[in-house]
């Protein structure tokens, strides 16, 4: 319950929906522009990786080109060489004289060699001795290519038997002046080369550049040839990649793997069934970006934080001003109508606050009439209700006069029986009794006596009340019920009078339950307490003038009869009694009583459900009560 | 629920004066900043560590496997003596590698002749003769590296230092001793590939696996070497009888008939392998000519070389 009031109070508070409004706009808005911006970034950065990627392949392929391109040349400068007669082929030694030179200038020969239509074979370095024994060059491929070619004549790639590392074997045949075949000159080139310069490349710790044969998926190149030996493990990527891609039939695209993005792109090498392709990490590459993501939510986490506090401050700000014309309210509402509102604040606030203080000022001079024209209003109703009341006063005391005068006859008729005048005698001492209390209580009425204020505890004055009559009450079968809260605020109050009003009620309630009953006695303290209600149950009697917040209500409840809408109407007004011993003046005292107090009258009846009076006085408070504070029993 | 609890934070705050405020303003400002920082340096890359050993003053890397360690020292070094080191730590890395460190210590025997055996003076002839020599005693349980041994012994001997007696009696000694030990020219390595089959293919080498033994090269230098008609005819016959009338049957005919005399039987056994037609033409080309220089008939040889 307490919470849900709290939330009702919270959803209530316009400093609160208007701060909440601000930062909802901030909340939305920084986020969704960050994240649109982190969106076409990542997509920059990615076509950027695609074409990165793409061409980095092509740029390897001619890389690879003008590397093969450069052998080329060095194999056709031999075989020329040769069939010039600048080498004699003849001669073994020279042969390898030359070979030695010309491999000490080209330290990626693994081997050069010559064969001849004869099976003879010169190599630098020189074959292991066991093959070489056993070695005929006219069987090799290199041999048989570039006489079937008539050129030059590219082999497979191969594993070099001594390095087990990928090599390739260029060759060109030699011919004599009579285009009779001699042999055919060949280098072995180490392909080692390329991993070297894939190795190179910098495209990132997880990127990977590599050259493969496409027919057999043999590694021509890659870094981890150019290396220690280690385990292809690392071939795991490369396999899921060229799966994919050749499941997709496509050269480039993404490819998941162990958890991990990844772009490749394939280009196809010219002239040679090998496909040079380049594997990147997406999360690497976009490593970047992913910086660029944390300083975007770190940016609109701060900006939220930042714009949060501000619009708290612009809140307040904005709400200052109506706080204190919020409070300049509950002053004039008080009562204190010289409080004027100072606000310094330009534009709107200012101009509220001077209207504010304007309105105060007219309101001040609009209640100096209301109070003068109600003075002349009470001088009339008095002469109004002194002519009503004298013709009250004359009706009460005509009869008794009647009376007197009748029974003045009886005593002075000597004639009558003694006992007749004796019995007129005290007819003639009871009317005057009647007349004598008639006059006091239209004395109580017309002129009561002016209250000294002190501070006063209902509850204690309460009980003070009910031990002097409770008493007599209870022999006459009537219960009082108290339900007074353990404490409640002071009043400002003359006792006397008080009492007088709750002795008048009590008679009242007690008249209302000729054969007994419960009077029920509650007491409560509230904060600006409903007593407007209209209702024909109810009649309420307020005075204008008495402003308060906080009030104190006795409520003294009867389960008589009840009173009826028309009588409930008539029931406050002077010397109108319902019942035949009643002179129609105690609860006319009882209302004068409480206006003096400056407290309201209310009393609320139904035929057969019996009557309430509520009487409100306002408090004399030590301190406020809180909204939340529970004063009620 | 959830703007409840918003608005009751907010009504919480709305309670407390600015300067209240700052304390958690920085904290919330602080606590982003360092939550986005990147990841540190040193955690991205938990790259395996290689160790390294000393020898002969080289750093060689000690590998997991024997196999790795051989494949490495058999790798390419600018320097013959990284090489060698590297060749070292094979046997002293993975001493339970006996095969592994008996074909370094044949390739370390082997670098004893220099880069080219073919410019190998006496004292590095010796010097790998040696080796060899230690090789066959502390390897004499695994025949593939003793009869390797013994054929490079007989090799250095009647090649390189010309003792063809010598040579001949190492040939010898292979036959009876090791007379079905297959050669490998080098043990079969694994190409890398990245087809799904994730089959490593046979390591291809430069030349076919020639199916010979050790026992077959030691008959071919016998041929070559023997003085005796009859031993070399023998070598020959034996030769035949493993391979019939192959292509090293073809080398070792090719051979004989350029190493000793020509004999009717010799002219029979050349013709019947130029009449099968399954045998290598450059090969059968050789024998002609050959036979056409024995027999005279220079003009059927010039036919032949065109």
């Amino acid at each position: 319950m307490k919470l849900k009031h709290e939330l009702r109070r919270c959803r209530q508070s316009f400093h609160l929906r208007v701060f909440l409004a601000l930062v909802l706009v901030i909340v939305i808005f920084l986020p969704v522009t960050g994240y649109v911006g982190y969106l076409q970034a990542l997509k920059v950065a990615e076509d950027q990786m695609e074409q990165y990627t793409i061409g980095t392949a092509d740029q390897i392929s001619k890389r690879v080109t003008s590397f093969l391109a450069q052998h080329t040349y060095n194999v056709n400068l031999l075989a020329s060489l040769f069939e010039k007669g600048l080498i004699n082929a003849t001669d073994d030694r020279e042969l390898l004289n030359y070979f030695r030179l010309f491999r000490k200038d080209h330290p990626e020969f693994v081997n050069i060699y010559f064969g001849d239509e004869r099976g003879r074979f010169v190599m630098v370095p020189p074959q292991s001795p066991e093959v070489y024994k056993i070695f005929d060059p006219r069987q090799r491929p290199w041999y048989r290519g570039a006489v079937e070619s008539r050129g030059i004549h590219w082999t497979d790639v191969y594993l070099f038997a001594s390095t087990q590392k990928p090599g390739i074997t260029v060759s060109a045949p030699i011919y004599a002046d009579n285009k009779l075949l001699r042999g055919v000159c060949a280098i072995d080139i180490d392909l080692v080369a390329f991993s070297k310069f894939l190795q190179g490349i910098d495209i990132g710790d997880q990127g990977v550049a590599y050259i493969f044969e496409n027919r057999t998926g043999h590694l021509i190149a890659h870094p981890l040839l150019a290396g220690l030996p280690e385990k292809a493990d690392k071939l795991g990527l490369l396999r899921a990649c060229l799966g994919d891609l050749t499941t997709r039939k496509t050269g480039f695209g993404r490819t998941s793997y162990a958890g991990g993005q990844y772009f490749t792109a394939y280009s196809r090498y010219p002239g040679k069934d090998w496909t040079v392709g380049v594997t990147l990490s997406i999360s690497e590459y976009l490593k970047k970006i992913q910086v660029i993501r944390a300083t975007t939510i770190t940016l609109v986490i701060v900006a939220i934080l930042i714009s949060s506090f501000l619009s708290y401050l612009l809140a307040k700000t904005i709400i200052s001003p109506l706080l204190r014309l919020q409070q300049g309210i509950e002053r004039i509402t008080s009562g204190d109508l010289e409080y004027r509102v100072a606000i310094k604040d330009p534009d709107i606030a200012r101009d509220l606050a001077r209207s504010f203080n304007r309105m105060a000022l007219s309101l001040r001079r609009s209640l100096a009439e209301l109070k003068s024209t109600y003075v002349k209003l009470q001088d009339k109703e008095k002469l109004a209700a002194v002519g009503k009341m004298t013709a009250g006063i004359a009706h009460e005391i005509k009869n008794p006069l009647g009376i007197i005068l009748g029974s003045t006859q009886v005593v002075l008729d000597r004639k009558r029986p003694w006992e007749m005048r004796e019995k007129a005698a005290s007819f003639i001492m009871e009317e005057v009794m009647r007349l004598d209390n008639t006059l006091k209580a239209f004395l109580a009425f017309a002129k009561p006596a002016t209250p000294v204020f002190g501070e006063i505890d209902i509850i204690r004055l309460l009980e003070e009340t009910l031990s002097a009559t409770e008493e007599r009450y209870r022999e006459d079968g009537y219960l009082f019920v108290r339900d007074f809260p353990e404490r409640v605020p002071l009043l400002e109050a003359d006792p006397s009078q008080l009492r007088q009003i709750f002795t008048n009620i009590f008679l009242n309630s007690c008249k209302a339950m000729p054969d007994g009953g419960i009077i029920t006695i509650r007491i409560r303290a509230e904060k600006e307490p409903e007593m407007l209600t209209i209702n024909k149950r109810f009649i309420s009697l307020r005075n204008p003038f008495a402003v308060a917040r906080h009030w104190l209500i006795v409520s003294i409840r009867d389960e008589g009869q009840g009173i009826s809408a028309e009588r409930l109407e008539k029931i406050m007004e002077p010397f109108v009694s319902f019942r035949d011993d009643g002179i129609g003046l105690g609860l006319s005292i009882v209302a004068q009583l409480v206006k003096l107090h400056r407290g309201h009258l209310q009393i609320e009846s139904r035929e057969g459900h019996g009557t309430t009076f509520h009487i409100f006085f306002p408090c004399l408070l030590q301190r406020p009560l809180s909204d939340d504070e529970p004063t009620d029993s | 629920m959830v703007p409840e609890i918003l608005v009751m934070i907010a009504c919480f705050l709305q309670r407390l004066p600015a300067r209240t405020l700052l304390l958690p303003l920085i904290f919330f400002l602080v606590l982003p900043i360092l939550a986005c920082r990147p990841a540190a340096e040193g955690e991205k890359d938990k790259e395996q560590v290689l160790r390294f050993t000393v020898i002969d003053a080289f750093r060689i890397p000690i590998l997991a496997t024997a196999d790795e360690q051989l494949a490495h020292a058999r790798s390419d070094f600018e320097e013959v003596h990284e090489k060698k080191a590297a060749l070292k730590a094979v046997a002293a890395l993975h001493p339970t590698a006996r095969r592994h460190a008996a074909m370094a210590a044949l390739e370390l025997a082997y670098l004893e002749l220099g880069p080219d055996y073919r410019l190998a003076d006496s004292r590095q002839c010796s010097l790998a003769m040696e080796q060899y020599r230690d090789i066959l005693d502390t390897f004499s349980d695994l025949p593939e590296v003793a009869a390797k041994s013994l054929w490079y012994q007989g090799w250095i001997a009647s090649d390189l230092l010309g003792d063809r007696r010598c040579g001949l009696t190492y040939y010898q000694r292979i036959i009876d001793q090791y007379p079905n030990e297959s050669l490998h020219f080098l043990p079969p390595a694994p190409w890398l590939t990245i087809h799904r089959t994730e089959e490593s293919v046979e390591h291809r080498l430069s030349y076919s696996n020639p199916g010979l033994t050790w026992a077959d090269v030691a008959y071919l230098e016998i041929i070559r070497y023997a003085t005796e008609q009859e031993r070399a005819w023998a070598a020959l016959l034996a030769i035949r009888a493993n391979h019939g009338n192959d292509g090293f049957a073809g080398i070792a005919l090719k051979v004989f008939l350029t190493g000793h005399d020509f004999e009717e039987r010799s002219e029979q056994l050349t013709r019947s392998y130029l009449a099968q037609s399954s045998a290598d033409q450059a090969i059968k080309d050789d024998l002609q000519l050959v036979l056409s220089a024995h027999l005279g008939d220079a003009e059927s040889s010039k036919e032949t070389l065109r």
